[in-house]
């Protein structure tokens, strides 16, 4: 019951209702400012993004105060989470280890000739220059998205537009940046798109975001479809921003429409995070080379064709 | 202090008195600013599966609807929910549409119901707060790319499963420090 007991409007003086009334109009006001910044937001949706940038600042201090006693309660839950089903657990994971000693043997032999053939073909790795790197200091709770929030911003060299990763594997990329905190689009999240490879095929493929825990992947072309359960996906590198060979996703579910997968690398609560620059494909050799193959593209665009 | 008769005309008080005004006057500040604090903690680095972190403000904001709606006006929700919408990357103006709607719901719903047990509170809040989840979710789709629906339900869920803690908290701060003092003016 609301307290103090409301009025009834039959009691009430002139003065009263007509401060009512202009409550009632201000709230309807209220309410149609709202409206517009929505319809806004949909037409210009990057308008607010310096405003998420400051509020990433406001949070993500907060949470690294308090960063320790919530990672104590999690670490217990995720303890008490151990014990449920242990047995079962255990044999499940026997029978795995069984098959990855297997799985150990022929990556160790793949990596050995990987080096040997590398060496061969005088690849050049591209060196990724590191921004720098910061503890995960905050998400984005809330449905609408997914994201997390790092404790660097722009002080630090963060940018909009730059990949973020662990050594297990990507995380998403940067999104709005603060001057102490910036946002991170998460890899899961509905609006993010990473090019992919599947290491076993080589086929490019595109991994989309859903807002929930696996990632879709999109495989077009005519060999469609064709992963199977622990498929790794990595980044191919196309387009540019994402270096390629960073691990993004293991194949949970080939037999859907759109396979499932679950991502390699997730953010926790006082996890380090490593902000590359953007990935920028190799191109000027090849412009250079093209020349050689094909003389006339060298030819200037006003001389007489032959 | 008990703070001067409303009637007294303002050149008739003290400095003191005056000074004294002014403070209570800054107490209204406090319950927005609670709310703002709800939706800090409900952005708790804390990345489960699905979502299912409560959404502490929201239950906080029916709360003041339903049991103190002098506390905390309707239109107060409008800039409340912008800040929402920010920390939670919505897109902007979602929650500033139906936050203030939300409070004045409950503020009619509650004009209709009598109420005899807490329990009552926590089954009339869950199809407020799930309607909320799905309506957030349409303004979601209208401005941003397409999402599922499972998320926000367990976002709805979870803040219906703190919704009672949050309840006892709020009714016995409420008690022990602000009844008093409205009982003072």
């Amino acid at each position: 019951m609301a307290w103090p007991p409301r009025k009834t409007r039959s009691g009430t003086s002139r003065r009263a209702r007509t401060f009512a009334f202009l409550g009632r109009s201000f709230l309807t006001l209220a309410i149609g400012v709202a409206i517009g910044l929505l319809v806004m937001s949909r037409l210009a949706p990057d308008r607010a993004d310096d405003l998420r940038g400051a509020a990433a600042d406001v949070v993500a201090p907060f949470w690294a105060v308090l960063q320790v006693p919530v990672e104590t309660v999690a670490g217990i839950w995720n303890d008490a989470g151990a014990y449920v089903d242990a047995a079962r657990r255990v044999q499940r994971l026997e029978k795995r280890e069984l098959l990855y000693r297997e799985h150990r043997r022929r990556y160790d032999k793949a990596i050995r000739e990987n080096a040997e053939l590398k060496s061969l073909l005088d690849v050049v790795d591209p060196e990724q220059t590191r921004v720098g790197v910061f503890a995960i200091a905050g998400a984005s709770g809330g449905a609408a998205a997914r994201q997390a929030i790092v404790a660097g911003g722009a002080q630090d060299g963060v940018e909009s537009g730059q990949p973020v990763r662990t050594a297990a594997g990507l995380i998403g990329r940067t999104v709005e940046v603060g001057r102490n905190a910036a946002r991170v689009l998460l890899i899961t999240d509905a609006s993010s798109r990473i090019p992919v490879r599947v290491v076993r095929t080589g086929i490019p493929a595109l991994l989309l975001g859903q807002g929930d825990a696996t990632v879709e992947i999109d495989l077009t072309g005519p060999t469609s479809n064709d992963v199977v359960l622990g498929d790794r996906l990595v980044t191919s590198g196309d387009g540019g921003l994402f270096a390629p060979g960073i691990p993004v996703a293991t194949v949970v579910a080939p037999d859907e429409p759109r396979p499932l997968a679950r991502p390699a690398a997730l953010p926790a609560l006082g996890q380090f995070v490593l902000v590359e620059q953007p990935y920028v494909p190799p191109l000027s050799p090849i412009a250079e080379d093209m020349f050689d193959i094909m003389p006339e593209a060298a030819r200037p665009a006003d001389a007489p064709l032959p | 202090m008990t703070p001067p008769h409303p009637a007294r005309p303002w050149a008739s008080l003290s400095g003191r008195e005056r000074a004294g005004l002014m403070a209570r006057r800054l107490l209204k500040l406090i319950p927005p600013f609670l709310v703002m604090v709800c939706f800090l903690l409900s952005t708790a680095p804390v990345f489960l599966p699905l979502p299912s972190w409560p959404n502490f403000g929201l239950i906080l904001v029916f709360l003041f609807a339903v049991y103190r709606p002098g506390q905390l006006a309707a239109w107060v929700a409008v800039p409340l929910g912008l800040v929402a919408d920010l920390m939670f990357g919505a897109p902007f103006g979602a929650n500033a549409v139906l936050l203030p709607l939300f409070m004045i719901t409950a503020i009619w719903v509650d004009r209709l119901a009598l109420r005899v047990h807490w329990l009552s509170d926590w089954l009339v809040a869950t199809p407020f707060i799930l309607i909320y989840q799905l309506a957030l979710w349409r303004l979601c789709l209208f401005a941003g790319p397409d999402l599922p629906f499972t998320p926000f339900l367990t976002e709805g869920l979870a803040t219906l499963a703190a919704f009672p803690l949050v309840a006892a908290i709020f009714v016995r701060l409420q008690r022990r420090y602000v009844d008093g003092e409205e009982d003072a003016e």
